[in-house]
């Protein structure tokens, strides 16, 4: 049986759901407050009886009292004996709140004080009703048994009996009536209420022998009430043996009263009733108007979804539906199906189950993939059950579904309540109550939504002066708006107020620390009206007991996050505030996009994702830069902050991740992410398939890992988790500042490295020897067909743009191995730049072009011909010295004379001004390795301020300088006095003689092809002896 | 009172816990590392469709943390839930686990002794790399020292950590 604890929880449950009801009832009377609709007041009138009716059963005398005097208000009220008034609505507001006050915690609700409640109410009462006379009527007298008696005001006994009401006392026995036919005591006083009205109810322990015989024996209940049904009739009205009935006698009183005025019910009438159920109306002039004489119905909620704790209750189904009569006004409470009450742990079992489902599903589905060609009707099968899985699925959920008027509903009274407390005129006009949402968001939605409401009353909507001066309607309305959009569900907050002064909100975000001000200059309007939901915000001038404590906006943030939801803002001064809150369909089951980033995968929720952006390695380039220290991509007409999935997560070691990407060869790939009304960019390497996925929540330990929302198994049984794009982005946000911080600490090294990368040209011969050459050397690569290729006197040529150029072959010349191309069809010739006499270097392979760093060996592998070696890759690497091999293969072109060395080389300076990393590189070395001191320059400038301040012995100077050429630089060096007559020697690209007499004739010491090492030392050594020499 | 203990080996050390902290033992592992996450957690698991959060014991305990799990066992707790019986009955009181599914990453399982709470010494000074916060003491069995974990200790513990970890 349900012990009284229980029973205590279903009336509150019950009680509560009452309260809820006269609340919209009420502000639609005070809209109307001059002409009350009576159904209005009827139903106000019974939802209040039934609180009261039962509140004497269990013993809470107060909330009994209080609803008591409401009840005496309303029954004034609907009998015309009074009008409406204000201070009439608000007594019996005030007389619910303290109700709803005492029902959270009934058990000490005779505690608490209602007095003020009850004089405010009984101030309202006709002041000149006499306080009624206690009369007490007994049953009838009936052999063998003996008479209750009852205590009942006289003015209520009058009205009984005006209307031809008859009093029964009912008594029932717990168990045998109630308990053994699954009743509790509350459905019988429902049933009593609803067939009449409840005068007094109590406990008869009379027959109780001890405690310790309680459970055995009987308990009664007896109940004093009035209705107008006939006593034949009653037992069948409220379902009990005819014996429990009894009457009550008031003959007496009513020859006191006088002739009755009223007739008793027509027995043809109750033949009908028998009959259909239901109580016909007539409407004699002997009732007065206004009088509930149809037969109350049960209010109930349309979400039937209960709180109880009796899985599978017995199904609830009203009694008496009263017929459709035309002059009848039909109450708007109706219960219109048959519903059961679930208990919701019940139905989070069912939800979960709905997940195993999917999962085992989902793994059947891998499984059997690769089985279902060979095995016949499997495939079917297989269909079959993931379509019935996933409208199991999809049907559980709905059950967790509730329409969001359950929040709505109290929004009407709040924001009367507070627009009186300001003196404003605020109407409220709500949208789209059926939308439904997953119960547990409707849950956690209604604290912000209460937040947001109140902020609109208090700081969004103007005074009535003020909006008059603007023009505007005096009443300032506020919309609740629901609505589904794009698999999300909406809730908009708009109201026609001042908006939000976002410069000025912004002044108040510096003020308080909260941004600097260039954060602030650089924000847009959204981002601006958005600072108010940073925590310590709030710009109301007195912190009001309202709102205004700067802890509701940013709790209404991380509250909507939390869910899977986001806020969105839109403001117009002067014009109004909207305020979007934009939530998730459902919970559990989501769809998933499978990426992979570093070998690990990561779940990320279809909805959030926008498009898919692959960006070919040559495109890189133009789309993905850099500004300001973040990097942006490209995407048709906008930027998108760009952030890699590795470096938020940590994953990425040094080297990797965004920075990196220009490096990339394979292609980029991005998804475009969407964060309420801003995207972002989000690096991946991998995008594999979609799955739905059975979401399952993120273990306590992790609940502060903003990055993740939640973990999932995947199809072939290991977990994955499932990332939260808000948590993403602020956590690369953060991120971003911090790389920041670090590239500021590196950037003087990073530009000294940045001299030091180079572009170089990898090539092979099909052997196991790799080779390279710097880029900006060449002029062209060449395919050729090795059918092309002529021999002439031992030498080979190549046709090439009208001339004829000398082939050179590296296995000639160098120690390497000597490649087998007889079989080659094709061959690839690279032409150097500005070479005097044409000439081109045959290899087999091109493998590419390699931008890095280049550390030269010039001693482990040396030959002539040979720059030196460097590990690029990985691999062994060898440099062709190309001016060398040509001096080789044509010594007719390249002679030169071998002067005398400078054997006395220690100790010298040389200045050496080079701009390409390559040649300064294998110039010092060429030099460092004869023994000179080597300074660097990497244009004249740097050359001119070095020669200002250091001493020389000769320079190197290249040509072909950014800043300062060779040319200026000559001519600064000879215009100094001091430098006249420096040795300067040229190394140039530039080798042709023209060249050599302009640079002799500029002032050069010295002219130089590059890069021919020996005759650089040679020339260098012979200007510093006759340096030396004075000559 | 008489406990009933199941003792497993980590590294080279003896350690208990109270049988009825104690679901299952698993085998099979198939872990998935968190990301910037404490090293205390190793990572998440599939257990029959629940996901099992993963505690490298010897993280926990000061050591270096755990490298080769092929051989590992996977020692799983009970949850709040499971063990609201013994709370009620009074065989336990104060513990409390969580609604989430954890398990120990252990190298080998060991015995299950019957020892009495009199029998529990206070870890001695000398028990180096072993935080003395998480064990109730030790215990004395056949010329082998067992330590006696307080799991309570230790989830509360990783709680914090993870707590801490927010910037």
């Amino acid at each position: 049986m349900m012990d009284q604890d229980e029973l205590i929880v279903v009336y509150v449950e019950e009680s509560m759901q009452h309260l809820e009801s006269i609340e919209p009832d009420l502000l639609e009377l005070e809209k109307n407050i001059d002409n009350i609709d009576s159904e209005i007041v009827n139903g106000i009138f019974r939802a209040v009886h039934s609180i009261k009716g039962a509140a004497g059963f269990f013993g809470f005398q107060k909330i009994g009292n209080l609803s008591h005097i409401m009840e005496n208000l309303l029954s004034q009220l609907r009998e015309g004996k009074m009008k409406a008034s204000p201070g009439l609505v608000d007594a019996l507001f005030a007389g619910i709140d303290a109700l709803r006050a005492m029902f959270d915690d009934v058990t000490t609700s005779d505690q608490f004080d209602i007095q003020t409640e009850i004089d405010q109410l009984s101030q309202i009462l006709d002041p000149l009703e006499q306080p009624s006379k206690i009369v007490t009527v007994k049953e009838k007298p009936e052999i063998g048994k003996q008479a209750k008696a009852f205590d009942i005001e006289e003015s209520q006994l009058d009205r009984f009996s005006k209307n031809g009401q008859f009093l029964y006392t009912i008594t029932v026995y717990l168990k045998k009536d109630l308990t053994d036919k699954g009743r509790t005591p509350l459905d019988l006083i429902n049933a009593i209420v609803s067939t009449g009205e409840l005068i007094e109810s109590r406990l008869d322990i009379d027959r109780i022998q001890g405690l310790a015989n309680c459970l055995e024996n009987e308990i009664t209940f007896v109940f004093a009430f009035a209705t107008i049904l006939e006593e034949d009739f009653i037992p069948t009205a409220l379902d009990i043996p005819s014996d429990r009935v009894s009457i009550i006698d008031i003959e007496a009183h009513k020859q006191k009263q006088g002739p009755v005025t009223t007739k008793p019910l027509l027995s043809k009438e109750m033949a009908q009733i028998e009959e259909t159920g239901a109580i016909p109306i007539e409407e004699s002039e002997s009732i007065p108007k206004g009088i509930e004489i149809k037969t109350p119905v049960i209010k109930e909620k349309s979400a039937d979804l209960d709180q109880s704790n009796t899985p599978g209750a017995a199904p609830s189904k009203d009694r008496q539906k009263p017929e459709d009569e035309p002059d009848l006004k039909i109450s708007r409470h109706l219960q219109t199906e048959e519903k059961i009450k679930v208990g919701v742990n019940f139905l989070n079992d069912l939800v979960n189950l709905a997940g195993e489902m999917v999962l085992g599903r989902n793994q059947l589905n891998q499984i059997a993939m690769p089985l279902v060609k060979d095995t016949p009707r499997l495939n079917p099968a297989i269909q079959h059950i993931s379509r019935i899985t996933t409208e199991m699925q999809e049907k559980i959920m709905q059950m967790r579904m509730q329409p969001v008027s359950i929040i709505f509903g109290k929004f009407g009274r709040i924001v009367r309540d507070l627009a009186k407390k300001l003196n404003k005129e605020i109407k409220l006009v709500t949208f789209g109550e059926d939308v439904e949402l997953d119960r547990s968001i409707i849950e956690a939605l209604s604290d912000p939504l209460t937040h947001l409401i109140r902020n609109s009353v208090d700081h969004g909507i103007e005074s009535s002066g003020d909006r008059e001066k603007f023009k505007k309607p005096k009443q300032g309305t506020i919309e609740l708006k629901a609505y589904h959009q794009a698999g999300h569900v909406y809730i908009d907050i708009i109201d026609d107020g001042g908006g939000i002064d976002c410069p000025w909100v912004g002044q108040k975000a510096v003020e308080k620390k909260l941004i600097t001000k260039e954060q602030m200059k650089e924000m847009g309007e959204k981002e601006l009206a958005r600072l108010i939901f940073k925590p310590g915000f709030s710009t109301a001038k007195q912190v009001s007991s309202v709102s205004g404590r700067g802890v509701g906006m940013d709790v209404v943030l991380t509250n909507i996050n939390q869910l899977g939801g986001t806020v969105d803002i839109d403001t117009t001064l002067y014009e109004g505030t909207t305020i979007s809150l934009i939530l998730p369909l459902t919970l559990a089951i989501v769809s998933g996009l499978v990426i992979r980033t570093l070998g690990q995968s990561f779940i990320l929720p279809e909805a959030n994702i926008d498009e898919l952006v692959r960006i070919k390695p040559d495109e890189i380039e133009n789309r993905i830069n850099f500004v300001q220290n973040s990097c942006v991509l490209r995407l048709r007409d906008m930027l998108l902050p760009l952030i890699s999935l590795g470096d938020v997560l940590g994953l990425n070691r040094e080297g990797q991740g965004v920075n990196m990407v220009e490096d990339r060869t394979e292609p980029v790939r991005v998804l475009v992410i969407k964060h309420g009304t801003s995207r972002f960019g989000l690096m991946v390497d991998a995008v594999e398939n979609i799955e739905e996925i059975v979401v399952k929540p993120l273990p306590r330990y992790l609940k502060k890992q903003k990055s993740f929302s939640g973990a999932c198994i995947m199809g072939e049984g290991s977990v994955s988790l499932i990332l939260d794009v808000v948590g993403l982005f602020e956590k690369a946000k953060l991120h971003h500042i911090d790389l920041k911080k670090q590239k500021e600490k590196t950037r003087i090294d990073i530009k000294s490295d940045e001299k030091d990368l180079q572009t170089l040209l990898l090539f092979n011969n099909n052997t196991f020897d790799r080779f390279a050459l710097p880029l900006e050397l060449i002029t062209r690569i060449e395919r050729v067909k090795s059918s092309s290729i002529e021999r002439v006197k031992g030498q080979q040529y190549l046709q090439y743009q009208g001339d004829k150029l000398r082939l050179v072959y590296l296995e000639d010349y160098l120690p390497i191995e000597r490649p087998d191309r007889s079989c080659d069809e094709t061959t690839c010739v690279i032409v150097p730049k500005q070479m005097k006499h044409p000439m081109g270097i045959v290899v087999s392979v091109v493998e590419g072009t390699i931008h890095t760093v280049v550390d030269i060996d010039t001693k482990s592998i040396m030959s002539p011909g040979l720059f030196g070696s460097a590990i690029l890759a990985d691999k062994i690497t060898l440099f062709p010295d190309m001016y060398r091999l040509f001096e080789l293969a044509a010594p007719e072109w390249y002679g030169g004379d071998c002067g005398l060395r400078d054997k006395d080389a220690s100790l010298k300076r040389i200045l050496l001004v080079e701009d390409t990393p390559f040649f300064r590189m294998v110039e010092k070395d060429y030099l460092t390795s004869a023994g000179y001191e080597v300074i660097e320059a990497e244009n004249g400038r740097q050359a001119l301020d070095i020669l200002a301040e250091e001493f020389v012995d000769a320079v190197i100077l290249d040509i072909i300088m950014p800043e300062m050429d060779g040319w200026e630089t000559i001519r600064a060096i000879r215009a100094d006095p001091r430098l006249k007559e420096l040795p300067v020697m040229a190394v140039t690209s530039l080798a042709d003689d023209i060249g050599a007499e302009k640079g002799l004739a500029e002032g050069f010491t010295q002219w130089e092809a590059k890069l021919n090492k020996d005759r650089l030392l040679e020339k260098l050594s012979n200007m510093l002896i006759r340096e030396k020499e004075g000559v | 009172m008489n406990r009933q203990i199941t003792t497993f080996i980590l590294g080279d050390t003896h350690i208990g816990i109270d049988i009825l902290l104690v679901k299952e033992v698993y085998r099979h592992m198939s872990i998935t590392p968190i990301p910037d996450s404490p090293a205390q957690l190793k990572g998440l698991m599939n257990l029959r469709g629940r996901v099992v959060t993963v505690i490298d014991l010897n993280v926990c305990l000061n050591r270096p943390a755990t490298q080769n799990i092929d051989t590992s066992r996977l020692l799983v707790l009970k949850t709040d839930k499971e063990i609201e019986k013994y709370k009620t009955s009074g065989l336990m009181k104060n513990i409390f686990l969580g609604d989430d599914i954890v398990g120990l990453l252990i190298d080998q399982m060991d015995d299950v002794i019957t020892i009495q709470d009199s029998k529990i010494f206070p870890a001695p000074p000398n028990l180096d790399e072993v935080e003395e916060t998480l064990i109730e003491g030790v215990i004395k069995q056949e010329e082998q020292l067992i330590i006696i974990l307080d799991v309570n200790a230790v989830l509360e513990k990783i709680m914090a950590v993870c707590a801490s970890m927010e910037e």
